[in-house]
């Protein structure tokens, strides 16, 4: 049966009465809380506010400033190509990672505990020590590694080239395990049924992975891919602890940009401008995925 | 495993209401507990002021405790409170406090935040303050730099100084007597030509001849104190142009680039938290380098054979010293307590006191010397006549922004120096004048 | 999945799963081992930071100078309620999204998602002027009352409760269930796993959020561990003390991981299935 089933069904007057009293509440919260500062940072979009003083109107100036803005032009391209270096294989990863630790062997438990750690420890940490292990020097530790390959030092976040896939990495180890532990509750979610129906039909591990796990995890994959993808579009805290956004601008992304016009330049209605042309990448982005990935379940 | 019925979950439903409970509970009596503290002063002028922590540890509140202890005796009338805010987030937290309305009475600000915040009007002119004994203990120079349309807006307290810091042994083994570093721009190519060294002789130098911050959010240690010695200035003398693009200039970013195209420069530099490679004895110069790295590595490493060296000439012999001081906001109720708080604050001896302890040189003439029993702070102590402060201009912190990066594309070969010069020109007059 | 029987492919097992334990955990061990450690800065590296003679004076330091207890005491507040509320509403709403058709559903949901896409540096300051104009800065409200609703979690429980059986839930219905009993006796027993997931990444997220709790709280005994702990990062930042207060803002997220650990465990999740 399928879930569409529910929708020639009118709402009985108990459901009506179910709707009402959540989601009155919570629309009155997200109303309160979010939309309105969000509809207010719209407003500031059209216009030049210093955040001292009253904002002042000027129409699409902002918009049109941003269109012609080589910086934010380089952030946008910065953005989609870290993009493209961060999701695929944080998807992949955490996956991976969470089909090897979701057995109930004792040594799995153990992992799938200290896999956990990078989660909970400080990202200011895990930013320092990846900075020492990719300094530019030759001693460094990235450096005797890819020497053992003869490949000569590099400068690594020194580097314009290299900067950014080496934050995308250093956000894909930090976050790796975070995505682990939602796959993981995915993967607790599929019925052991399907699992024992398909080793009955004989088939392996590769082609159950392929025709039960892969399908029926199609939620949580959705939910994780959407995600990540916002997160990776948002990405500040790296480039702002390790690179300041450098070497030349290769690290600048949108995000970084709209806190430099911000709260640097006091510029909130041009930043504001900045993040709704943020919202709409992202929402198409995020549109398109709900296309492919988001259908609902429907496996019974 | 457990397979629980709903019913027999239900003590736990209980337990979670209960937590619920005592935490509704805890919310109410200490949301309680601070009203009644902040209550309790009714009758005297209360004075709040925001500070950064400027000693590791917090042991920042020892010296606010003494001086408040001493500010009670003297004027019981006022009750000043001091709270110490992270430094991470700060403009986030200034301007969002000033936007609301919510800013306290005077803040712990550096100069070169001070000309923005003018221009947004956000403080109040101190200058009424300012008693003409106070003025000449500050001297011409030092009031002229933080003077903005002809008002002044901070109490100063303390100074850094951007010098230098150079390893004796690597100084020696270049063959440089360690007693006499560079004094000029000259001397220091011939140093770094001479200790930049393939040590392990995989074909790249692993020990080099001298660090510059070429990276962040900054010029002051970096560019700009190379383009005053040269004679050049960031901006037009009505600051309404932008004035880095000159032969002093190209000569300036030229000597960087090329030190930098020769690998005497590491490239570790190229972000702001370069210098771990002077740490490690691999640096033998460290330009801009100053008190806060001198303690830093004294604490750190104390076997570095370290010492400081004189601030270079070329055309003039200039360096960078930062100023930093109280500004009260322009929303104080208490304008007139605040001040005589602040000036309680500056007055040369608890100035002394307060930068004796955090390790920063005081700002007023008449404090004298108080670095005569550590002689490497004293060496620093005595290059502050050849520094200037921050650059008095309202986008003085926008220009490093826009030029950090070209300037960067130079070092790379991806522009001459003249033309990244000149393109961050452009967009720096651009920015002027829009902001006009 | 579980039957692993080869020599070679246990082996390969414990390779990659001890290779990965090298990337995920070192930076780890180093927060806790340099904790120890007297003081050291950005100038050394992290041999540097292992301590040679382990020592308590960061931590003495930690509590002697500061109201850590008073800081954890607001972390926890600050954390639980809005934690707790937000699984009640997530579950709810999740519940709603995923089976309830009613007109707009699909524009609420959506507005709810794109409302997450927006950075918060941007929010930051109209919400800042809103909390003021209300009077909730530097009070318990303003840390609690917005995050009731956590926009992740009601997109997680939708997923999760989108692969429920309809089944069971019209069986319930047809016995005559409420849909709030529909909720509470079949969508929350079959979505332990989630909840867990929800309750111990959502508590994570509260904990150690930084920028909000500063800019929105004024006074020192309001602020959370995260904040407070920062104040102690001076302009040269003393390494041994920041590890030692990122240890202590580290613990309690693991004690909560912990306890939470065991809802991961398989056969529970969809047990009511297997009847």
């Amino acid at each position: 049966m399928k879930s569409t089933a529910v929708a020639g069904k009118k709402l009985s007057s108990a459901d009506r009465n179910f709707l009402l009293t959540v989601m009155v509440p919570a629309c009155l919260l997200f109303l309160a809380f979010t939309f309105i500062p969000v509809l207010m940072s719209l407003v500031l979009s059209f216009t030049q506010w210093e955040l001292m003083g009253a904002p002042k109107f000027i129409g699409l100036r902002n918009y049109i400033e941003l269109y012609h803005d080589p910086l934010f032009r380089t952030a946008l391209v910065n953005t989609i190509i870290f993009a493209l270096m961060y999701v695929p294989p944080m998807i992949g990863i955490s996956l991976g990672l969470a089909l090897l630790v979701n057995r109930e062997t004792r040594g799995a438990k153990f992992f799938r505990t200290v896999y956990f750690l990078p989660v909970v420890t400080s990202f200011v940490v895990f930013a320092l020590i990846f900075e020492w292990i990719f300094k530019g020097d030759a001693g460094s530790l990235a450096n005797r590694i890819v020497g053992l390959f003869g490949i000569p030092p590099q400068t690594w976040l020194q580097n314009p080239d290299q900067a950014l896939p080496l934050l995308a990495l250093l956000g894909i180890l930090k976050g790796a395990a975070w995505n682990m532990v939602y796959f993981l509750a995915g993967l607790k979610g599929i019925p052991d049924v399907f699992y024992e129906a398909a080793a009955i039909d004989g088939a392996g591990r590769w082609k159950t992975f392929r025709n039960v796990t892969l399908p029926l995890l199609r939620p949580t994959m959705y939910f994780v891919v959407v995600l990540t993808t916002i997160g990776a579009f948002q990405v500040f805290d790296s480039a702002y602890l390790l690179t300041q956004g450098g070497p030349v601008n290769s690290t600048t992304t949108i995000v970084y940009f709209i806190y430099q016009m911000g709260f640097e330049s006091f510029r909130m209605g041009y930043a504001s401008a900045s993040a709704y042309a943020l919202l709409l990448l992202v929402l198409f982005i995020s549109w398109a995925q709900n296309k492919y990935l988001g259908k609902e379940a429907d496996w019974y | 495993m457990q397979n629980v019925s709903p019913i027999l979950r239900r003590p736990r439903f209980i337990v979670g209401f209960g937590l619920v409970l005592v935490l509704s509970v805890a919310v109410f009596v200490l949301a309680g507990c601070s009203k009644d503290a902040a209550e309790n002063v009714t009758g005297k002028v209360t004075v709040r002021m925001w500070t950064f922590p400027m000693l590791p540890e917090l042991r920042d509140q020892e010296i606010y405790d003494e001086l408040l202890r001493r500010f009670k005796a003297e004027h019981p009338e006022i009750k000043v409170e001091i709270e110490t805010l992270p430094w991470v987030g700060r403009t986030q937290k200034m301007i969002t406090a000033i936007a609301g309305n919510r800013a306290p009475d005077c803040v712990y600000l550096n100069l070169d935040l001070v000309a923005q915040m003018v221009s947004r009007d956000a403080l109040l002119p101190i200058d009424q303050y300012l008693s003409e004994e106070i003025r000449q203990d500050y001297g011409p120079e030092l009031l002229d730099s933080i003077t903005v349309d002809k008002h002044r807006y901070i109490f100063p307290m303390l100074r850094t100084v951007y010098a230098a810091l150079y390893n004796r042994d690597l100084l020696k083994q270049a063959g440089w007597d360690p007693d006499s570093p560079p004094t000029n721009w000259d001397q220091l190519a011939d140093l770094a030509a001479r200790a930049t060294r393939d040590i392990d002789g995989d074909g790249r130098a692993d020990q080099h001849g001298f660090g510059i911050i070429l990276g962040g959010d900054t010029l002051n240690g970096s560019l700009w104190p190379l383009l005053w010695q040269a004679g050049g200035q960031v901006f037009s003398d009505d600051g309404t142009r932008a004035a880095f693009n000159s032969p002093a200039g190209v000569e300036a970013l030229s000597f960087i680039t090329e030190n930098f195209k020769k690998g005497y420069i590491p490239h570790s530099f190229l972000s702001v938290s370069g210098g771990g490679e002077f740490g490690r004895g691999k640096l033998a110069y460290w330009f801009g380098a100053g008190s806060v790295e001198l303690q830093g590595l004294r604490r750190d490493i104390p076997d570095l054979p370290l010492d400081v060296a004189p601030i270079l000439e070329k055309d003039k012999r200039i360096g960078y010293s930062s100023v930093a001081g109280y500004a009260v906001f322009k929303t104080s109720k208490h304008p007139k307590e605040t001040a005589i708080w602040l000036n309680f604050m500056t007055r040369p001896d608890n100035m002394k006191y307060f930068c004796k302890s955090t390790n920063y040189f005081p700002c007023k003439k008449s404090v004298g010397p108080i670095y005569t029993d550590d002689p490497l702070m004293s060496k620093l102590e005595a290059e502050l006549p050849f520094t200037r402060p921050d650059v008095n201009h309202e986008y003085a912190r926008q220009v490093p922004q826009i030029l950090i990066p070209e300037m960067q594309q130079a070092l790379f070969g991806q522009k001459t120096p003249e033309q990244a010069l000149k393109d961050a020109e452009s967009a720096v007059n651009a920015m002027l004048e829009r902001g006009r | 999945m579980d039957r692993y029987d080869s020599l070679l492919s246990r082996l390969l097992w414990w390779a990659t799963v001890l290779i990965v334990f090298c990337f995920l955990v070192g930076p780890f061990v180093i927060m806790v081992a340099a904790s120890f450690q007297e003081t050291r800065t950005y100038f050394t590296g992290p041999w540097d930071w292992l301590p040679t003679e382990p020592t308590w004076l960061n931590y003495e330091i930690l509590f002697s100078r500061s109201s850590v207890i008073r800081w954890t005491l607001n972390s926890v507040i600050v954390s639980v309620i809005p934690v707790i509320g937000s699984i009640a509403f997530s579950v709810l709403l999740g519940y709603i999204f995923a089976k309830k058709k009613f007109p707009g559903r699909e524009v609420i949901f959506w507005m709810f998602l794109a409302s997450i896409m927006i950075p918060f540096q941007v929010t930051l300051a109209p919400l800042y002027l809103m909390m003021n104009a209300i009077g909730w800065i530097d009070t318990y409200w303003v840390l609690i009352v917005p995050h009731l609703l956590n926009v992740t979690g009601i997109f997680l429980m939708r997923q999760f409760i989108q692969s429920i059986p309809e089944s069971l839930e019209e069986a319930a219905i047809i016995d005559g269930c409420t849909p709030w009993q529909v909720v509470r006796h079949v969508i929350m027993p079959l979505s332990k796993t989630a909840v867990a997931t929800l309750g111990t990444l959502g508590f994570i997220t509260a904990w150690n959020n930084f920028l909000y709790p500063l800019i929105f709280t004024a006074s020192e005994s309001m602020r959370p561990l995260t904040v407070g702990l920062a104040t102690f990062a001076d302009t040269t930042s003393s390494f041994g003390i920041n590890m030692a207060a990122a240890t202590i803002n580290f613990l309690p997220t693991f004690v909560i991981f912990l306890a939470f650990q065991r809802h991961f465990v398989k056969g529970i999740a969809l047990g009511g299935m297997k009847l």
